[in-house]
């Protein structure tokens, strides 16, 4: 390419140093060098103009790439080409495989020559552009590690609409049903304060009739009906709450005792368990009420009851019946310094149900007053 | 010692593991390439295409979140139409995707009219991001209103509003970084506007029906300008245009490269005949007269003396049209060389002055090559062939 009449300039030409990561060094001619910018620098810091202090390149730079870069540098740093021959040489520059171009790329970057990055990434551009992720992935030998969730990000519905809509779909309804497993778990937490509830009803058949076996029956279902209908109302159980104490005041003698007791108590002090069926719902959390709640749930939609449970129920009922005609004054009190400091270990053992005997207890107070 | 260290060597070469299992050609080059590369490269894709990267591999699940360029083209909508299906969720993919971008945006085009409430959303949203070349374009027939937020993204550099509403709030102290203007079908105080935006070098003023006004010399405020592109509807009537203002004109733009003046039916007045006309506009490198009437001798005489103030013109695009009929004195000019590469007449119907002209060009201009005379549409074969035969005739200076 040179010319005769050009060899004795050339002669005169200052050439540069310049060291590649590897620790190779080679010399460059200083005009193709500081078409790059970060030559140029170097330059002017004082490097590169002999041997022993050559221009070191970043480690993206390796020798084929710099050869490359310096090509070029040395075919556009000619001031005297037309467009058209500048095109046509990068067009056939970029022609060369997928991962050299990236480290070209890469290598242009870091040295700041903005030109090659352009043409460099136009190219890459275009093989990326239009092709399936498949296609893309060969090309660049990209491994498909993603998982199918991952790849079902709701914002894809820009890229690959009808599979991901379908994906989505399934993966809303594995959701759906994760809910719907949590919400039974509540369910379950739930009905314990429904039982309490059944176990005021059958503390007002004890008094109305007994506890005859079928009330216990009837009221048993009818905690099914309500906890199937009211899951998650408060109210009801207030309202059940003061009509057992309300029947309680009607039935037994000592009941007004007792609720004047209880009137007492909360006058005195505040947080003082005021009423009988709170009494007798502490009395409960003793005996095996989480047993009957779990018994309860296995035999949730059954016409019958579990005979085995039934009569546990009825040693229960009896049991209540026993304390109620026993000695009042002393029993309240009993069971008073009992509930109170049981009270704390009923929070450990089931906060939430806690949390509702409290709101029980409020409400109670509220409907009370 | 050299024994025990080439024996250490050889049990580390042996014991070295190679981490590379693939062969060097097969390896992932591109997923290890800097972020800022890779949003170039990510940049220069169409949307989609951009954004579907994400599901190529788990390192590339982000990576389009960098993105700086945004194009919703005519492209991107149609992709849409294909995908989406409903007009109205439109809005609302854009707005997600505008969600998850994480770096700055300093790009963003918009080619379609969609619901104003979303585009002012996200002209606040770009305003946080550093943006600096804003497209708003779209054909609906109410223009939009540009949020108050859009006049105080100070790092603004190109601007494209077409069918927009530009009523800035009296706060508004300019964009001090605009280079670029383009405005289409805006209809408000444009002068106040482009006089606070010093460093523009490129104003082009699309002609329309509703346009605001400016006058010529708040457009002479403006030293940087490069290109200059308005129509004469543009400027204030209660001033009538003169070949002398548009000489004026030309004269306080010391950096005007290209020219393009939409007549607009227009007729220069005979104002300011006697003035001295300045002497040369030595930057000026492209002419396009739009819709001008060379039977009118200002406009012809007009023309003739930009053609020869501007020694450095290289393209001259003339459209011309016809509306006075009866003929007018050829004025007499001078013949002076000019650098005209290559020029382009349109719509012409072969009266004399239009003959005269390009007998102009042909005889001054030694480096034309190429010349493109279309005659009118209308113009009778007859005419057409006459019309050629004079041209034929005339001297041409170049080979």
């Amino acid at each position: 390419m040179s010319e005769p009449d050009v060899i004795k300039p050339e002669m005169m030409k200052s050439y540069i140093w310049l060291q590649t990561a590897d620790g190779s060094i080679q010399q460059v001619e200083q005009e193709v060098a500081i078409f790059c910018p970060f030559i140029c620098h170097e330059i002017h810091a004082g490097m590169g103009s002999s041997k022993t202090y050559p221009i070191s390149f970043p480690a993206r730079v390796n020798p084929v790439t710099l050869s490359l870069i310096l090509d070029y540098c040395r075919f556009h740093q000619v001031p005297g080409r037309s467009n058209k021959e500048r095109k046509s040489f990068d067009e056939k520059f970029i022609r060369m495989d997928t991962n050299r171009l990236c480290e070209l790329t890469s290598a242009a970057d870091s040295l700041q020559l903005k030109p090659l990055v352009d043409l460099t990434s136009r190219a890459l551009a275009r093989m990326i552009e239009g092709k399936t992720p498949e296609e893309i992935r060969e090309t660049f030998h990209i491994p498909d590690d993603l998982t199918e969730e991952e790849k079902l990000e709701p914002l894809k519905n820009i890229t690959d609409d009808p599979r991901i809509r379908l994906l989505n779909r399934l993966y809303a309804r594995k959701r759906k049903e994760l809910k719907e497993k949590e919400k039974l778990k509540n369910i379950e937490v739930e009905t314990e304060h429904v039982d309490d509830r059944s176990v005021d009803e059958l503390l007002s058949f004890i008094n109305g009739e007994n506890g005859d076996s079928k009330e216990v029956k009837t009221a048993k279902n009818k905690k099914k009906n309500r906890r199937r209908k009211n899951q998650q109302k408060n109210v009801s159980p207030v309202c059940t709450n003061s009509n057992t104490s309300s029947s309680l005041n009607n039935g037994a003698k000592e009941s007004n005792g007792i609720s004047s007791v209880s009137r007492d108590d909360r006058v005195k002090g505040g947080h003082c368990l005021p009423n009988i069926s709170e009494l007798l719902k502490l009395q409960d959390s003793e005996d095996d009420r989480f047993a009957l709640d779990d018994d309860f749930d296995d035999c949730d939609i059954g016409d019958g009851i579990d005979p085995e449970i039934k009569e546990q129920i009825d040693r229960e009922v009896e049991d209540f019946a026993r304390r109620l005609n026993s000695d009042w004054p002393e029993r309240v009190q009993e069971l008073l310094s009992l509930g109170q400091e049981r009270r704390p270990s009923l929070y450990s053992i089931n906060g939430n149900g806690c949390s509702t005997k409290l709101s029980h207890a409020s409400g109670l107070e509220k409907h009370e007053k | 010692m050299i024994n025990i260290f080439l024996l250490l060597r050889v049990i580390m070469e042996v014991t070295y593991k190679a981490p590379k299992l693939i062969a060097p050609e097969e390896e992932d080059f591109i997923t290890t390439m800097p972020d800022d590369v890779v949003t170039n490269i990510l940049d220069r894709l169409p949307i989609q295409d951009a954004v579907g990267t994400s599901i190529l591999a788990r390192n590339w699940r982000f990576k389009w979140n960098m993105l700086s360029q945004l194009v919703f083209d005519d492209d991107f909508f149609h992709y849409l139409s294909y995908k989406a299906g409903d007009t109205n969720n439109y809005g609302c993919i854009i707005s997600r995707l505008l969600f998850h971008l994480n770096g700055a945006i300093t790009r963003f085009v918009l080619r379609r009219k969609l619901d104003d409430e979303n585009v002012s959303h996200w002209i606040l949203f770009l305003s946080r991001k550093g943006i600096k070349d804003l497209t708003l374009a779209h054909d609906g027939i109410t223009p939009f209103k540009l949020p108050t937020r859009f006049f105080s993204c100070l790092e603004f550099k190109h601007l494209k509003l077409y069918n927009c509403c530009l009523s800035p709030p009296p706060t508004f102290l300019g964009f001090p970084n605009l280079l670029s203007l383009q405005l289409f079908r805006e209809n408000s105080e444009l002068g106040e506007f482009i006089i606070r935006c010093p460093l523009l070098e490129i104003l082009i003023l699309y002609d329309s029906d509703k346009v605001g006004k400016v006058k010529l010399d708040e457009i002479a405020q403006l030293k940087n300008l490069k290109i200059l592109s308005f129509s004469l509807s543009h400027l204030n009537t209660t001033m009538t245009v003169s070949s002398y203002n548009i000489f004026e004109l030309l004269d306080s733009l010391p950096k005007l490269q290209v020219l393009h003046l939409n007549f607009k039916d227009y007729k220069l007045t005979k104002g300011g005949a006697k003035k001295r006309f300045p002497a040369a506009f030595p930057s000026l490198k492209a002419l396009k007269l739009y819709r001008i009437d060379l039977c009118n001798g200002e406009n012809l005489s007009c023309a003739f003396e930009l053609i020869k103030s501007c020694p450095n013109l290289q393209t001259l695009e003339i459209l011309a049209i016809q509306q006075e009929a009866d003929p007018i004195p050829i004025p007499e000019v001078e013949y002076n060389i000019t650098g005209l590469k290559s020029v382009e007449l349109i719509n012409l119907k072969g009266s004399e002055n239009e003959v005269h002209l390009i007998k102009y060009l042909f005889a001054c201009s030694p480096l034309l090559k190429m010349i493109v005379i279309r005659p009118r549409y209308s113009l009778a074969p007859g005419e057409q062939l006459m019309f050629a035969r004079k041209l034929l005739m005339l001297r041409r200076a170049s080979a």
